[in-house]
């Protein structure tokens, strides 16, 4: 019993070689049933159940968070985040990014991000000052 | 829902009585009579000495933590719809049937396949279910590959605190007893882990030139994995050697083979397995499920040959 008895045969220092054999047909059944099992669970839901595997490309531009209208790194400047209801300028920006593969330039979240890095630096030099 | 399900059918078909070599005899256990009998695992022929409704309980965080570890790998990018449907399809066909066939009483169980705490039916078949599963999905948008900091540092310490606490709750609980075998799981889930973290915070500072709090946790993490499924089994120094594998092993993969390897880059994207803390806060899933589960193989074998 896998451990929830206490017998413990040993492994192959103790010369029982056989239990590391036993352990690898256990991992490859475990390796291979799995896979199995998963790609028919996925490809049943796609095709039989009809139901797509992944988010639309506008969700995940918005975040897997926000979707649900629920941003969950929200910060002092951006405090509700996108959400499909209340942000499509946001939407629509980041659309063009991703159509450039930018990723980098020019991105709207990016640039917010180091907006917000000067506001930090800019409240810190603040309280120096202070 | 993975509780549900697992009362309804699930926790039957994992440890109840045989039915094929690999699934027990799908049955619910919600009348009152079964949660306060004597929890028995018929087709392994032992009884502990609590009642079953503490046997469900604890097999079903089990199951909840295997499912818990696949959506990590499949976060960012999957319909949640179809994600409602996975999950009681993957754990009565997939989950329930390793389980049986290792832990309660199944064919493997028989031949003496061994697994202290769930290096096969959780960590191996979560990692290959995530490896998989990403396959068909997709890869996540290419913004979210490229940029992938932890979101607070601070939360994910804390969710790495939970996390060490509990494994020893899951690791010490396997027994079904408080005997010094629990005593010695716990010790060495510790000891392994320990050395685990410290090894990977030294690779860090070999190679990168500085410490660092992310890479220790996930030193932590690779070192509890690494021992569940020998926690039980091997002396404190095979744990020490554990653990200075799982401190080396999965930070090759990672920072090595994960960043250049073609498959990784352009056809299966595991969420939180390759990008570890990507963005998201503490709790679980940091963990390199694939690595990890693949490193398993290895430990297991290297922690039964010690």
């Amino acid at each position: 019993m896998a451990g929830f008895g206490n017998t413990n045969p040993g492994g192959a220092i103790d010369g029982n070689g056989k239990q590391v054999w036993l352990q690898i047909v256990g991992a490859l059944f475990i390796i291979g049933w799995d896979a199995v099992w998963t790609s028919l669970i996925m490809l049943f839901i796609k095709y039989v159940c009809r139901v797509p595997l992944r988010m639309s490309e506008e969700d995940m531009l918005l975040g897997d968070d926000a979707i649900h209208g629920e941003g969950a790194y929200c910060f002092f400047d951006d405090m509700a985040g996108p959400t499909p209801e209340s942000d499509s300028a946001v939407l629509e920006g980041l659309k063009v990014e991703n159509d450039l593969e930018s990723g980098v330039d020019g991105s709207s979240s990016l640039a917010r991000h180091q907006n917000r890095g000067e506001d930090i630096e800019k409240a810190s030099e603040q309280t120096k000052r202070d | 829902m993975t509780l549900i399900v697992w009362v309804l059918v699930g926790y039957k078909v994992a440890f109840g009585e045989y039915m094929l070599p690999f699934a027990g005899i799908p049955n619910t256990v919600l009348r009152m009579s079964d949660e306060l009998i004597q929890s028995t695992l018929p087709s392994a022929g032992v009884s502990q000495n609590f009642p079953q409704s503490t046997m469900v309980y604890f097999q079903f965080v089990f199951a909840a933590i295997t499912l818990a570890l696949i959506a990590g790998a499949y976060l960012a990018r999957m319909n949640f719809t179809a994600w409602m449907i996975f999950v009681p399809l993957w754990l009565i066909f997939a989950y329930c049937p390793g389980a049986y066939s290792i832990w309660g009483g199944g064919w493997a169980t028989k031949l003496g396949v061994l697994d202290y705490s769930g290096g096969y039916v959780i960590h191996l078949s979560s990692g290959t279910a995530a490896f998989v599963g990403s396959y068909w999905i997709g890869p996540r948008l290419k913004k979210d590959r490229e940029n992938f900091t932890p979101n607070n540092i601070p939360l994910m310490m804390v969710g790495a605190g939970i996390l060490w606490v509990g494994w020893n709750g899951f690791n010490g609980g396997d027994p079904y007893s408080a005997s010094p075998d629990a005593g010695a799981a716990v010790l060495n889930t510790n000891i392994c882990t320990a050395m685990s973290m410290l090894t990977w915070t030294c690779m860090d500072i070999i190679f990168f030139g500085k410490p660092s709090i992310i890479g220790s946790v996930n030193g932590m993490i690779t070192g509890l994995v690494g021992i569940t499924p020998a926690a039980g089994f091997v002396a404190g120094w095979g744990a020490i050697i554990i653990g200075f594998c799982t401190g080396t092993i999965p930070w090759v993969s990672m920072n090595i083979v994960a960043t250049r390897s073609f498959i990784f880059k352009r056809h299966v994207d595991d969420t939180l397995g390759m990008y570890l803390l990507s963005s998201q806060p503490a709790t679980y899933s940091k963990l390199t499920h694939n690595q990890a589960s693949r490193t398993h193989t290895l430990l297991r074998v290297s922690s039964v040959a010690s």
